[in-house]
This record gives C-alpha cells, structure tokens and sequence, in this order.
C-alpha cells in the first residue's frame, strides 16, 4: 500500500490522537497508525488522570472509561505512617481512575471523527528519507507492507520511541531515567475509601519508586508499582507479588489482569522537533517524573503538536524551524513544571527509608491549608531541619 | 537476548533503553534485530522478567538478573 498524506502519526495512545485530532481539526489529511490490533491493549499504566485536562481539551467525562472519581491521598510511610491529603487541598483538583482500554479507543475515535484516517495493526518499521529529511513512514501490517509519504510524521510511539531515534534524535534511556512498572487489577479487596488514592513508599517496597492502590469501583482496585531502573534488586513483578502478599487487605483478592510498563522518568528531551518531525508524549518523554503520570501531558502536547502541523502544512513550511513553534509552546506549559517534578523526584529516591519515615511523621502532625510542594517544604524543613541537606534541590 | 514469549507483556520499556535501537516490540512478540551488543540493559528493565542472556525461565538467569539489577 503507497499514498500520500500530510501529517503520518505513529502511535494511537493518548497524544497521537490529540494530535491526530487536532490535525485533523486544522484541515490537514492525516492517517494515524497503530500497530496494536486493539487500541488500548495492553494496558502499561496506573489508570489516574486529573479533570483538568478533559476540561481544557473539552473531552467530556463518560462513566464508561471514567470509571471513578476519587478526591482524597494517602501516603504511607515504610513503617506505616499516613499522611492523608482531601481534596480541598489537593488544589481542588478530581481525580478520574479510568478504564484506559476504552478511553484511549474513544480517543481514537475523537480523531477519527474530526476527520483522521486510522490504521491499527499497522507496525512502523522505519521512516522515509528525502534529501536528507523525513518523508514519511513505512512500515507492516494486517494487510501487508505499506509506505506512507508525508509532509510531517508526528512519533507518538511512546516509552519504546523508535520512530524519533531513526530520525536522528537520541531518546534511548538509561537504566537510572526509567521506572519499570507492574500492576495488577484485583476484585475481592478491601480498601479504605473508594475516593481515596493510596501511596505507599519504601525501598523495600518499590525500590527508587512507590506502591499504588487506585480504587476503580466497589471491592476492585489498580495495585501496582514503579521500581527505578538502576535501584530494583529483580523484576518489578516479583516486588508486587511481595507487597500484595504482605497487605492483608490485598493478599485475599484475585487477580483478574496483569499489566506492565516502563515509564519515562528521564524529564522531556532536549528537542522535540527535526525537519518534517515532531515528537509527543511517552516518546519525547512528557512525563510526571515524581509520579509518573503521563497521560495529561501527552494529550497536552499532542493537541499542540497537531495544530502546529496542521498548521506549517498549510503554509508549505515543514522545517525544524517552523515546527519550533509546538517546542516553544508545549515548554511554556509544562516545560517548567515538569523540570519541578524531576528535581523533586531526584529528592525522592535519594531519600532513605528512615528519612521517609520522618517526613511522613512531620507531615501528619500538620494540618494543612492547601496543599503545594513549597508548602509542604516549609512545614518540614520546621520539624526536621537535617532533612533540609537532603531536600535543598527542591529550593 | 532471548525472550519468552509466555512471559513477556509487550510493554517496549526494553525498547525504550536499548542503546543500539533494535528491539522491535510488534503486537505479538519482540524481535531482537542484528545489532545487539548483549549490554542487557532490556533484561534489567523487564518488568516481568522476560529477556535474558539465556532462558529467562532458568533459576540461573533469574538469579543472574537480580545480581544485575
């Protein structure tokens, strides 16, 4: 199969379709290709995803794939101290615990219906090289080999991120800048609030990262956890298998999905744009490096991305230097937070078990007015001034 | 690098820190492309523990990889 589109999208998760969307959306032709035969499958992700983002995308809630809405935290110290956070002052923020096999097709079929074409079953094996530029995708699928030529090609290829590497960019991660991830869906567990979102720490527990219990409806829950690349004494599985058997509220429940994932924990590339190429979401490493989360800033980005291309199609301008415009953009809206999250993350995993455990003693003792990370910094630097070496990065 | 097919998740974080960029994760299984350095760096990341220098389903390499990590 040979043809010929503006914009190619590898990847149909959340930031290819905004960006096939919004593509298509700007009156570019556009074809999305996915090679999972089922969008949405497997699932490599915690499932939590704030309001906001629909919000602004204006993608209304549906009870189909937002199956939860939680509004409080807790965080549980190694030895089991909690800290409990409610929602007035998590910044009045909701949280979605989401069914991602149905949101990410719904997603699909957002772009879809703004116009995109979409391929799934169709695997990117390599890009097309013009003079010296990218020229499209090519790649095989259910109906054989294929080659796309385009204008612009959009990776969204997530944590994997090929399609970036053969353009040239360097996106490969090291061990210390990936957490890998394991989950399990349980039924038959207890939990304390089907509102409530529960962290656990330890290196123990999820070495250089955290445990997580997501309630995704009544008696069932996400349990999973991150380990850092270069921390893990094993696979990440067998450190959920320890934590589910320790919980006696867990160790009953039955398993009724396994799901893994690495997580890009890197902080956003150097570059995101070459001629003919933009890069979003997992892929350019858009993520929450101290939780991980990923899905808003890849929707984000990815509704950027395609405006911007839609956009430099039509003015016949497919360069790096016109494309800028979706780096400038995306790192004014996240650039700076997201940088935030990594030096706080960087804090995080260089804390001991015993450190944690004294910040978590001086944080239930608080009661807080609204909840930020400088005011959470304040209220600890007060109750464990030697703790201020270790957190100074945050400052 | 071999990887078990019954274990393995195709969730590409292997793929994502391959140095050399020949692990191609399709809808089905993972194929190792000519290039590979045996740096291991995918065994280590395995979130499943599915890739190693020998069967990943041996006790040896399970232990190997735990050394590793």
């Amino acid at each position: 199969m040979k043809e010929k589109y503006d914009v190619v999208v590898v990847g149909a998760g959340p930031a290819g379709s905004m960006a096939a969307r919004a593509t298509a959306r700007g009156g570019a032709r556009v074809l999305m290709l996915d090679k999972r035969r089922e969008l949405g499958v497997p699932v490599q992700c915690g499932e939590a995803l704030n309001e906001g983002v629909l919000k602004e995308l204006k993608i209304a809630p549906d009870p189909r794939w937002a199956l939860n809405k939680t509004n409080a935290v807790k965080l549980v110290s190694p030895s089991g101290i909690e800290v409990r956070i409610v929602e007035k002052e998590v910044m009045g923020k909701i949280g979605y615990i989401l069914d991602r096999k149905i949101f990410d097709k719904h997603l699909a079929i957002l772009a879809a219906k703004e116009g995109a074409d979409v391929m799934v079953g169709a695997l990117a094996t390599g890009l097309m090289i013009k003079d010296g530029r990218v020229a499209g995708v090519k790649g095989v699928g259910v109906g054989g080999k294929f080659e796309f030529f385009s204008d612009i090609v959009i990776a969204a290829d997530g944590v994997g991120s090929r399609v970036a590497r053969w353009a040239g960019l360097n996106t490969a991660l090291k061990l210390v800048d990936i957490e890998s991830g394991a989950q399990f869906q349980m039924v038959d567990i207890d939990f304390e609030s089907q509102t409530m979102m529960e962290f656990y720490f330890g290196n123990k527990i999820a070495a250089g990262g955290y445990a997580w219990v997501f309630p995704k409806g009544d008696h069932m829950a996400n349990v999973g956890l991150g380990v850092l690349g270069g921390r893990a004494e094993g696979p990440a599985i067998d450190y959920l298998r320890a934590f589910v058997e320790k919980m006696p509220n867990l160790r009953k429940g039955k398993i009724i999905e396994i799901n893994a994932g690495g997580v890009p924990v890197s902080g956003p590339l150097e570059r995101t744009v070459k001629d003919g190429l933009l890069v979003v979401g997992d892929a350019a490493r858009q993520v929450n490096a101290l939780t991980g989360g990923g899905i808003d800033h890849a929707m984000r980005a990815g509704d950027i991305a395609g405006e911007v291309a839609a956009k430099a199609v039509s003015e016949g301008d497919t360069s790096e230097k016109r494309l800028m415009e979706y780096e400038k953009r995306w790192r004014e809206l996240m650039g700076k937070r997201l940088e935030r999250y990594l030096k706080a993350k960087n804090v995080l995993v260089s804390l001991t078990d015993d450190d944690l455990d004294k910040l978590a003693k001086a944080l239930s003792e608080v009661k807080f007015e609204g909840i930020s990370l400088t005011g959470m910094l304040r209220v600890l630097l007060k109750a464990h001034p030697k703790l201020l070496w270790k957190l100074r990065g945050l400052m | 690098m071999r990887v078990d097919a019954a274990m393995c998740i195709l969730c590409g974080a292997c793929s994502g820190v391959c140095p050399v960029n020949v692990i191609e994760v399709s809808s089905t299984h993972v194929n190792i492309q000519e290039g590979c350095t045996r740096c291991g760096l995918c065994a280590k990341v395995c979130p499943v523990g599915a890739i190693g220098f020998g069967d990943p389903r041996s006790k040896r390499v399970k232990r190997f990889q735990r050394r590793q990590a």
